[in-house]
């Protein structure tokens, strides 16, 4: 076995692991956690397919960004697992496990050897040391992909709006702070000064 | 030599493994937002694969996009997540019943 | 491609739109409540001009611009127009609804019109990945304005189970395109098509990853058994935002399957056909029988848009010309009555409450009989009765089915469409026939009332004239070919054609070559590229040494140019000189490989080991040798390159005395002529 073909094995196994300890968990957290598993070795399988590029930007974007995300999600929604029901998981679990079976042997039919083997497809000559990923992507991104670009940043556009227009609210109730009032206070706003006649001498015993 | 069926099989079993997380999971609408992540992973995995073994980069731009939409996917899910929370005080999918048809 | 005003200007009615929902998110946020109805003016005034500039971009000829991801075509513009129109309606309508609710906010306008713009960038794609984007947008836009009435639990739970099942059915969605760009190398629809027609393919490959497509497209539309989400949708939404997901996101709807399966995918017809029977049948089935048992007004026009859809689908199905028209006349038809009967519901809606169940219909004709009279109309229309357009639609669709012999299909359509009358009608016998529940009059805004009309009115003057919107849809497929003849007509031209150039002459194009530099006249694999096991450089297929080490120098012949090359692997029946079979197969790669040395001669040289007499042994060593070397010429080699000679036990190259030594020394050399 080679040492490529050894990461490939490692890496696979480690994604189907996580994946399959994702969906069987009862606490989300754990559940978030092996996502980022699975993704982190992810990452690696792209490295070695040599996509470069997504491997770093699904570390960074998605492990970075988006999990954290979910994380932040799960602590502020303060949910109760252990109030949780069991549920109907067990149930169907039997059911489950034998259509998922199912449908991988069916797809593995299609995307098996038979249709994708060494024979057919063979493996590829590396690209040369001088080879740039990003600059690939980059270049293709914005020439003839430049339309599509354009879409995605409005489906952002549509993700900012509708997050903040879903979530936002304005509580009559709370107490905030106004930075530019604070900074344009004046001392007669603050402080009076006021005029007191002084009081008469005591007198020492 | 890793060959193409290898990492297809690979992504056929992350798909398999997502839906059936979608369809098994009564608990948490959470867990289903990750299966759905999940799911896209696999198609992403695919989609590289065969950018790999064509050796044409068209794929890896699919992926860049698809990696876009899902970030914006579940930005806007986990938005609607919170709104039923605040309304329900649950995120049990077996509690999701009040519309039955 | 250079940028200019040429490529810019068919994108006119999009920038005009992006715009504009730029302008509204700016504008709103400087707006008080009660000054709101701004926001609303800007967005109908900006809808007007987008829908000008579309009827003006559109008498262009046309174009694929972009590389392939942007198409600009007849069915485009009449979708758009029509699209901009209801939108236009939509936001009348929601307008009374939102303000009457306390949900007169900008983000509804804002996400609308994201919506319009999804749906405009989907009707006019022109690859996969521009249908993705387009789409998605779409559905984002619609998850959010699901979920929009913050304060209510049951929107809200319908916001989650329509993300969650749209983003199954965009993974779905995705793993069949993938598939496709696995099988094509592709994913503009023109090179999908070229390579289609190009027979170039493993069709099932193709057929796997369609089924996931049709899964995708199933789900997304609505079909049966795909359609579990509409009906809690319908009900749990805001009528405003079910009026607008309702309604115009079937023309996308239409579109969506147009630019896919006809578009890209018109060379599998016959497998795509049987898919889209089996759906549209089983949705005109369950959803006439199952809204018949409906109480509840949304969720009953909920399993009536799964029986339409069923219906438009015919159209596509049956792959003519007079099909696609008629599912396009059916699909805007549709969006046309669906806008007109949900704005009903909307106008009977009393302050802050919804209208629910069909009671609430009762005796309408006495509060109002204007309102009652276009309610009749819009079911009439939707049940199919003459005079109204919605008979004209599917009697189209059905003609379409019964051209291309599926005459079977078009009964069952008519069996449950007949079926389907009935819970229309039913709607009807409450407004005439019972009693009101309260007799207060129908209060509504002129402009309300104004839309609501023409929108009805115009369901009649199509059903009387059906021809003056037939002829525009018939105009939009007057180029596209029957599937039959998918390859016969060259494919519209790609901005980007000749990427499908084969440089290396292996059969396969450029777009899929992972190795644009094989050999010429090696059999390759899909991916253009040759198997070489032992990474010298060599494939496989001309490599006399198959098994060099690693980093050893190798001449053209795979071998190290230094040494004699031993054919491992020709063995003989023993005493004999007739080659077995795998000797055979070896000697098929040193024919070819010598075949491509062009000049160099060679000489096969037989040695045997010592055992038996000198004499014997030179002769069967020469009779080896002279086999192989006519095995060779018979592959078409050279007679002229060629020279055997046996040498007996003469030149050992181990020691005769184990049986190891004496297997190697039997063998068959090839020694380059210099």
């Amino acid at each position: 076995m080679t040492f490529e073909k050894f990461l490939f094995y490692f890496f696979a196994a480690m994604v189907i692991f996580a994946g399959l300890m994702l969906i069987t968990r009862r606490n989300p957290v754990y559940s978030a956690l092996f996502l980022v598993l699975a993704f982190f070795n992810a990452a690696g399988l792209w490295m070695l397919m040599e996509a470069e590029f997504l491997a770093i930007t699904l570390v960074l974007v998605y492990v970075g960004a988006v999990m954290v995300l979910f994380l932040f999600v799960v602590m502020m929604l303060d949910i109760n697992v252990a109030e949780m029901k069991p549920g109907c998981f067990i149930t169907y679990l039997p059911v489950g496990i034998l259509i998922a079976l199912t449908m991988v042997v069916e797809m593995v039919m299609v995307v098996g050897p038979n249709h994708f083997g060494l024979d057919i497809y063979a493996s590829p000559v590396p690209h040369a040391p001088g080879y740039s990923n990003t600059g690939e992507l980059g270049s293709m991104l914005y020439t003839i992909y430049m339309y599509p670009f354009e879409i995605a940043a409005v489906i952002l556009l549509v993700a900012i709006v509708a997050a903040i227009g879903l979530t936002l609210r304005r509580r009559p109730d709370t107490k905030s702070q106004n930075p530019s009032k604070q900074v344009l206070v004046k001392r007669d706003d603050r402080l009076r000064v006021v005029k007191m006649p002084s009081e008469s001498k005591m007198e020492l015993k | 030599m890793i060959a193409l069926s290898d990492y297809l099989i690979l992504g056929a079993i992350l798909f398999c493994i997502s839906v059936a997380g979608i369809f098994l999971n009564r608990r948490n609408v959470l867990i289903l937002l990750m299966c759905i992540e999940l799911m896209l992973l696999a198609v992403n995995m695919n989609f590289i694969a065969f950018s790999h073994f064509l050796g044409n980069a068209t794929g890896q731009v699919f992926v860049f996009f698809v990696l876009t939409v899902a970030a914006a996917e579940a930005a806007i899910g986990l938005a609607i997540l919170v709104v039923l929370f605040r309304n329900r005080r649950t995120i049990d999918v077996a509690e999701l019943d009040t519309l039955k048809g | 491609m250079a940028f200019d005003l040429n490529t810019l200007m068919p994108l006119l009615p999009e920038i005009m739109v992006l715009s504009l929902v730029c302008i509204v998110l700016v504008v709103d946020l400087f707006l008080d409540d009660e000054y709101r109805i701004v926001s609303y003016g800007i967005a109908q005034a900006g809808l007007i001009l987008a829908l000008l500039a579309t009827i003006m971009v559109g008498k262009g000829p046309d174009q694929t611009l972009f590389d392939g991801n942007y198409r600009i075509d007849t069915m485009a513009t009449v979708l758009k127009t029509s699209m901009l129109i209801l939108v236009v309606g939509a936001f009348v309508y929601a307008k009374d609804y939102l303000r009457n609710h306390n949900l007169f906010k900008g983000e509804f306008f804002e996400l609308g019109l994201f919506a319009l713009l999804g749906m405009m960038v989907m009707v006019s794609s022109g690859g996969f990945l521009a249908l993705y984007l387009g789409l998605e947008l779409l559905a984002l836009s619609l998850y959010a304005l699901v979920a929009f009435d913050r304060d209510s639990s049951k929107a809200s739970e319908a916001a989650m189970k329509y993300f969650v099942l749209g983003a199954l059915a965009s993974g779905m969605l995705l793993y069949g395109i993938s598939m496709v760009y696995g099988a094509t190398g592709r994913i503009d629809f023109g090179g999908v098509g070229e390579v289609l027609c190009s027979g170039q393919f493993d069709t099932t490959v193709l057929v796997f990853g369609l089924v996931f497509i049709v899964i995708g497209i199933g789900f997304k539309t609505g079909l049966v058994p795909f359609h579990m989400w509409a009906p809690d949708i319908y009900e749990g939404a805001p009528t405003a935002v079910t009026l607008f997901l309702g309604s115009i996101p079937k023309i996308a709807a239409f579109a969506i399957a147009m630019r896919m399966l006809v578009d890209g995918l018109l060379p599998l017809h016959e497998h795509w056909q049987g898919m889209l029977i089996i759906l549209s049948l089983l949705s005109m089935a369950l959803g006439n029988v199952v809204a018949i048992a409906q109480t509840n007004i949304k969720r009953m026009l909920a399993y009536s848009t799964i029986s339409h859809v069923g219906f438009l689908m015919l159209g596509i199905l049956s792959a003519t010309q007079e099909g696609y028209a008629a599912s396009m006349f059916y699909a805007i038809v549709y969006a046309l009555m669906a806008l007109g009967a949900f704005g009903v519901l909307i106008l009977l809606g009393r302050q802050g409450l919804d209208i629910e169940n069909l009671e609430d219909l009762k005796g309408l004709s006495r509060r109002s009989p204007w309102f009652a009279g276009m309610m009749l109309l819009l079911m009439f229309s939707m049940a199919g009765v003459p005079p109204t357009v919605g008979f004209f639609a599917k009697l189209f669709v059905l003609e379409a089915v019964v051209n291309v012999d599926l005459i079977w299909l078009a009964v069952f359509g008519v069996i449950f469409s007949i079926i389907g009358v009935f819970y229309y009608l039913r709607i009807v016998k409450l407004m005439y026939f019972d009693a009101p529940v309260s007799d207060e009059p129908l209060s509504a805004a002129i402009d309300t009332k104004v839309v609501l009309t023409l929108n009805a009115l115009a369901v009649l003057w199509f059903g009387l004239f059906p021809s003056s919107l037939l002829s525009v849809c018939s105009d939009a497929f007057a180029k596209v070919p029957p599937a039959a003849l998918a390859c016969a007509t060259p494919q519209v031209v790609a901005a980007n054609a000749g990427v499908s150039l084969d440089s290396d002459g292996d059969g396969v194009p450029d777009s899929m070559d992972r190795c644009a530099t094989t050999p010429v006249g090696l059999r390759v694999g899909r991916n253009g590229c040759v198997g070489d096991s032992d990474s010298d450089g060599i494939a496989d297929q001309i490599d006399m040494c198959p098994g060099t080490a690693a980093n050893a120098v190798v001449d053209e012949t795979g071998c190290s140019p230094d040494i004699a090359i031993v054919l491992e692997g020709v063995t003989f029946l023993s005493g004999s000189a007739s080659l077995t079979e795998d000797s055979k197969r070896v000697l098929d790669v040193v024919a070819a490989s010598i075949v491509r040395l062009d000049k160099q001669r060679f000489e096969i040289a037989g040695h045997t080991d010592t055992s038996g007499s000198a004499e014997l042994n030179r002769g069967l060593s020469q009779r080896r040798a002279e086999t192989v070397r006519l095995y060779l010429i018979e592959k078409g080699v050279s007679a002229l390159r060629l020279v055997a000679r046996g040498y007996g036990g003469a030149h050992p190259v181990a020691d005769n005395s184990t049986p190891e030594g004496r297997r190697r020394n039997r063998r068959v050399e090839i020694n380059r002529i210099r």
